[in-house]
């Protein structure tokens, strides 16, 4: 069209316009000239069809999914882990959601409704300008914020573990580079209660201890990454969203613990710990039908809410990961062996001479006196080494090893509870060689477990025999549901018989023997206390003692084993009775009331 | 100016009295009645789309979805009041008032530079209590009729009047360039050197001052920082696709997400507030994202249409001035489009004009529907000419 010359047109006088008006000749309009600024505008417009044509095919599916994945806000998995609740539903561990702020001040831009003079809300805008907004939310001065920012372009957390509905408020305020990014935060209620057993996530909420680390997949929430189309101001829109994608779970992990008894014990062992001046203490309170533990506290512990002013040493629990040999505490078991193995029954008598000589060793009481002849419920009460010697070895040692061996001495519980090793036993030939093994055995020495292990096989002689798993977890349960008890369940390895007579032994100890400091009146009661002497690497260290006491209740319906440990009481009268018994006797307290356990009837009183 | 005598007009500055058109509908030309069709189409087609573009950012702004369309839908009742008056005005008298009107316009401008607010850091507005009032688009009628007047009769005029009219334009592009706003400049710019073409000035000069005209932008890109910014973000978008190529990204990313068939109307996404000034400038992005490539190359089928028609107005167009007349409306229209496709579509930099009779706006619509106006008041007067043969033959 261009390339046409304009000269044909170019007449000197109009033939069209005949009127012809005008002194001047009037040159016309061209109507070639007209149809060219038309000709360049169709042009134009074609050239506009093609690049639509190629935005709107060719390229459309790029674009398309470019502005998809603008539109689209992934929402990553949070990373919420699930609280945790005693029996009762009460709260142990819990998160709550806290929000970062972070700014990015080279994107800083505001609508600012007040001021039509500076509405635009293209205008970037300085760091003081939008420090002047947030610090009346934020709570904190405007210069500090500005300080915060620095110089730097994006990417700083101004603010931290902000509530939803203050994060709210930033949101309102509607600000261009402002980021809120919410996260959980994890919160123990009960402060350093729970502590040993639920341990702790730190400040990255990489689990660290406890049933945190041990359960960590179990505790994990249910989430996946959403993708959610949003409008640029953040509305979500129902565009491509399915059935259950917002879907949040609210399990609970719920422990067979019970706050009221584990204060109780928590309190109780600290108290004793620190009057006897004592290394460590732990008490256990098993309900040996089914394994549960209603109470697992150690002394001294940590507040996970504050976990970095502590030792990480007291991030372990040692009732569960540490062996010590039991002592006198492990007589009862033996007993139960022998009547089993029915070279022992419920009117042997031993002959306790004070001393004995074995392979060169000499083996005392722990009073350095002879009782005399007595039966084996005297044997129990006064806590006689020498009986004890006397009465396991009418069995023969292999026998005796295969025992130990089946109760599992030397394998770790089966247990949920972190961190459970196996205890120590020797091996079956020197056990065989050297008589002396099998002696110091009978006592409690020479072999080691773990409070929890002595619990366990406690807890066999008061559910009649059978090996229970003792655990603190009863599941994951959905919102406020509770999970009822286990039902009983266990290897059954000990005839009931012998368990009740090891039990009526045993409530001896607490009428008449050195069990007197645990007796509650009204129930019916079985205890041993413990003393042993502390060993390293073999050698027992001079003065260091680990007192205990065990108790088995009600004698009448028995279900409930109680372990009280303390490690190192100083004072020359530290023993299991003194310092271990008085604590068993108040968590016992406290749990015949929190698990409404009626008196013994008129048989109370009366030895079994 | 008033020494230049249009083609004789004097029975059409007498309208028909009583009704509101100059001549009873009926008796209207095919052509013409098809272009009023044709604004008419415009007009409600426009509403639809800023229906849909202004719903979102208006219930944001003041709880009311419909807040823009319903101010839209006022000022349009205005400017077709204005339309009416100005169907009803002779070309001859308008053209009478160009001068002045220019003149003015210049003024105002200058006004705004110094009194003026300033909106998106261009495009400053003159606030006259609830009016705000934006000269340069207002003056761009008078623009096409004075361009009219001056280029019908080149030969005729004295060099003295040549030069002060020249030098008019050549103020008024600057003082619109010192807003700063490139786009109406540029848009001025073209419309004059466009009317100048038609009008059958040698290609010559045509061609020297496009490459003056060509050469003296790009001195002005290269001395800005603010322009060159805007070309190299247009050259590539997505280099900072969330600062200075942010509007031209979303645009592209709106009308590309449209693909061939689009979402669907009122369906857009990239209107939730992705896109930025979705009513005004972006408006094509959010009705090609809703309606596709079919709709978008409906549009520009209309408009191409729209040009044709008015291109058979000018050359029907009885007298030079008339011609010039028809044939600037149609350019202002139909280019000022293609300029706000284009700058949508990023085939040009990214400058703000209005899509007219679309984007939202009352300075557009009065300015829109006036150069409108002024196309089916040329139709009807080369009509009214030939009307003693065509309109009385069956009689």
């Amino acid at each position: 069209m261009p390339r046409r010359p304009p000269q044909p047109v170019r007449r000197p006088t109009s033939a069209r316009h005949g009127r012809g008006q005008g002194p001047v000749q009037l040159q016309p309009v061209p109507a070639g000239r007209l149809k060219l600024v038309l000709a360049v505008l169709l042009l134009a417009l074609g050239g506009l069809a093609g690049r639509l044509a190629w935005l709107q095919v060719i390229a459309a599916d790029g674009l398309a999914t470019r502005a998809r994945q603008v539109q689209t806000e992934r929402i990553p998995p949070l990373g919420r882990k699930r609280s945790i609740v005693d029996r009762n539903g009460r709260l142990i561990a819990l998160d709550e959601e806290r929000v970062t702020v972070w700014a990015h001040p080279r994107y800083f831009r505001f609508h600012d409704r007040n001021d039509p003079e500076t509405a635009d809300p293209n205008r970037h805008r300085s760091p003081i300008e939008v420090a002047r907004l947030l610090a009346p939310v934020l709570g904190v001065d405007a210069t500090e914020l500005v300080r915060r920012m620095g110089n730097r372009p994006s990417g700083i957390r101004l603010a931290t573990d902000l509530e939803p509905s203050l994060a709210r408020r930033v949101r309102e305020l509607a600000i261009d580079g402002i980021d809120l990014s919410p996260g959980p935060q994890r919160l123990y209620p009960q402060g350093s209660l729970f502590a040993n057993v639920v341990g702790f996530l730190n400040l990255d909420r990489v689990p660290q201890a406890g049933l945190e680390q041990s359960r960590d997949a179990d505790l994990r929430s249910q989430e996946s990454s959403i993708g959610l189309r949003r409008t640029a101001d953040g509305v979500p829109l129902p565009d491509g969203l399915n059935a259950g994608m917002l879907y949040r779970d609210d399990l609970r992990l719920q422990l067979t613990l019970d706050t009221r008894l584990q204060r109780v014990a928590q309190l109780e062992l600290a108290r004793a710990v620190r009057h006897w001046h004592a290394k460590r203490g732990a008490a256990i309170v098993m309900d040996a039908r089914n394994g549960e533990l209603l109470a697992l506290t150690s002394v001294p512990t940590y507040d996970p809410n504050r976990y970095w002013s502590f030792s990480p040493s007291l991030f372990r629990e040692w009732s569960v990961q540490d062996l010590y040999e039991p002592g006198s505490t492990f007589k009862p078991i033996n007993l139960a062996i022998g009547l089993q193995e029915k070279v022992l029954n419920a009117h042997t008598m031993v002959d306790d001479i004070g001393q004995l000589q074995i392979s060169g060793w000499p083996i005392f009481n722990a009073d350095r006196s002879g009782h005399g002849t007595i039966d084996l419920a005297t044997v129990l009460q006064v806590s006689s080494n020498v009986g004890m010697v006397q009465a396991m070895r009418q069995l023969k040692p292999s026998i005796y090893w295969d025992w130990l061996h089946r109760i599992g001495i030397d394998e770790a519980p089966q247990t949920d509870l972190p961190g459970a090793v196996s205890g120590q036993l020797k091996d079956r030939a020197t056990f065989l060689e050297n008589p002396i093994e099998p002696a110091t055995a009978a006592f409690g020495q020479g072999l080691s477990l773990t409070p929890l292990k002595l619990v366990q096989l406690h807890g066999m002689l008061v559910n009649g025999g059978r090996l229970v798993d003792p655990h603190i977890t009863r599941g994951l349960r959905t919102g406020d549901a509770l999970g009822g008890p286990r039902p009983a369940q266990g290897r059954q390895l000990l005839d009931p018989a012998v368990c009740r007579q090891v039990l009526a032994w045993l409530e001896t100890v607490v009428q008449k023997g050195s069990g007197k400091p645990a007796q509650v009146p009204g129930y019916r009661i079985g205890g041993k206390t413990g003393t042993a002497q502390k060993a390293a690497n073999g050698v027992y260290i001079p003065g260091a003692r680990i007192t205990s006491f065990v108790a088995h209740l009600p004698i009448d319906d028995p279900r409930y084993v109680v372990l009280v440990v303390v490690d190192e009481p100083q004072g020359g009268n530290a023993y299991g009775s003194t310092v271990a018994a008085p604590v068993a006797k108040s968590i016992i307290e406290s749990l015949l009331v929190i698990e409404q356990i009626p008196p013994s009837g008129a048989a109370s009183g009366r030895a079994g | 100016m008033t020494t230049v005598p249009s083609a004789g007009m004097a029975r059409a500055a007498s309208p028909t009295p009583g009704g509101l058109l100059p001549l009873p509908l009926s008796v209207w030309p095919t052509e013409t009645r098809l272009l009023l069709g044709l604004v008419v189409t415009w007009c409600l087609f426009g509403l639809l789309v800023l229906l849909s573009a202004s719903w979102w950012p208006s219930l944001q702004e003041t709880g009311n979805g419909f807040y823009t369309i319903q101010r839209q839908l006022i000022w349009l009742a205005i400017s077709w009041g204005l339309l009416l008056l100005v169907i009803r005005t002779s070309i001859r008298r308008l053209l009478h008032l160009a001068g002045p009107a220019v003149l003015l316009g210049c003024v105002l401008i200058a006004l705004t530079l110094v009194v003026g607010t300033e909106v998106n850091g261009a495009s400053r507005w003159l606030v006259l209590g609830p009016i705000q009032l934006q000269p340069t688009e207002l003056v761009k009628p008078f623009v096409v009729l004075q361009g009219a007047a001056l280029f019908a009769h080149w030969r005729r005029i004295s060099p003295d009047q040549r030069m002060l009219w020249l030098g008019v334009f050549g103020a008024l592009i600057l003082l619109i360039l010192k807003q700063p706003n490139l786009s109406t400049a540029a848009l001025t710019g073209l419309l004059l050197w466009f009317i100048a073409l038609a009008s059958g000035m040698p290609l010559t000069i045509m061609g020297g001052v496009a490459g003056l005209g060509a050469a003296a932008g790009t001195l002005s890109i290269l001395v800005n920082d603010y322009q060159r910014e805007r070309v190299t973000s247009f050259l590539n978008p997505w280099k900072d696709a969330r600062d200075s190529g942010y509007q031209l990204v979303q645009s592209l990313l709106a009308i590309g997400s449209g693909g061939t068939t689009g979402s669907g109307f009122g369906l857009s996404t990239q209107k939730l507030s992705y896109l930025p000034i979705q009513t005004t400038d972006f408006i094509f992005s959010v009705y090609a994202e809703e309606f596709g490539l079919v709709g978008s190359l409906v549009l520009l089928l209309f408009l191409a249409v729209f040009g044709l028609v008015g291109l058979q107005v000018a050359l029907r167009a009885r007298g030079n001035q008339l011609r010039l007349v028809a044939i600037g409306a149609t350019t202002l229209l139909v280019g000022q489009s293609i300029m706000n496709i284009a700058v949508a579509s990023g085939a040009m930099p990214t400058t703000g004009l209005p899509l007219p009779l679309v984007s939202y706006g009352g300075n557009s619509l009065l300015a829109s529907l006036f150069t409108a106006g002024l196309l089916i008041r040329c139709s009807l007067e080369s009509a009214e000419h030939s009307s003693p043969v065509s309109g009385r033959s069956p009689s």
